[in-house]
């Protein structure tokens, strides 16, 4: 695939398609740095510990019937899991176009946000709800 | 697997608005999916289990054995047999 620009990164939240109102996405999996560090070293060791996945969305808002809010909002009410899907591009998934699944719960949701003269956007930060966490498609 | 028509102006599950397809979405996600209008279900469409509720269910330490009346005969007999020794002694 090589360089590339992202021009068409694929946002699905809870089967829906909403890429047209995203305008970033960064998919986190952090790892805990566990110390493992014993006497008689001029050096700290880490181990690699738990595992945690975090996928942030910039969404432009939207109430229309069947949008942006219509789909977060219910899933933040209700606390419930639902699927999140991204890929670099919209095309189906590839080795080089690789799509990042998790099943997720939203445990913050700003529904309005924004100045005067501003578009209403906000940020979505959806967490790791599953011990699969963030797993990695290829076709 | 079921039928769904999306019925909404955004692509479903990447199934463009108006195409007819089959999948197997768990019954929370399709309840949210035809509630803000997206799809339609087809006729004869089965529920599918939610993955929460398909999790493994057996007791684990600490839970309270389910009754049963083959456990409550058992725990009878036992208490039989206690008495007994203790009758013995």
């Amino acid at each position: 695939m090589g360089k590339f620009v992202l021009k068409d990164a694929y946002v699905e939240v809870d089967g829906t398609d909403l890429s047209n109102f995203a305008s970033s996405v960064t998919v986190g999996q952090p790892a805990d740095e566990v110390e493992a560090t014993g006497f008689g070293s001029d050096y700290r060791e880490f181990l690699q510990g738990l595992k945690d996945g975090t996928i942030t969305v910039a969404f432009f808002q939207d109430f229309d019937a069947g949008s942006v809010h219509d789909t977060l909002n219910p899933v933040y009410q209700s606390g419930d899991t639902f699927p999140l899907v991204i890929r670099p591009t919209s095309a189906a998934a590839s080795a080089t176009n690789p799509e990042f699944q998790m099943t997720a719960r939203l445990f913050d949701y700003t529904p309005l946000a924004g100045g005067v003269g501003e578009a209403a956007t906000f940020d979505a930060a959806f967490r790791n709800a599953d011990q699969t966490g963030i797993v990695v498609a290829t076709s | 697997m079921n039928t769904y028509t999306v019925v909404g102006d955004k692509s479903v599950l990447g199934h463009e608005p108006g195409e007819t397809f089959q999948a197997d979405i768990p019954i929370a996600q399709e309840e949210r999916l035809i509630a803000r209008g997206a799809i339609e279900p087809g006729p004869g469409n089965t529920p599918l289990a939610d993955p929460d509720e398909s999790v493994d269910r057996s007791p684990r330490d600490g839970d309270e054995e389910p009754f049963s009346a083959e456990l409550a005969e058992r725990e009878n007999n036992d208490a039989g047999d206690d008495a007994g020794e203790r009758n013995e002694l």
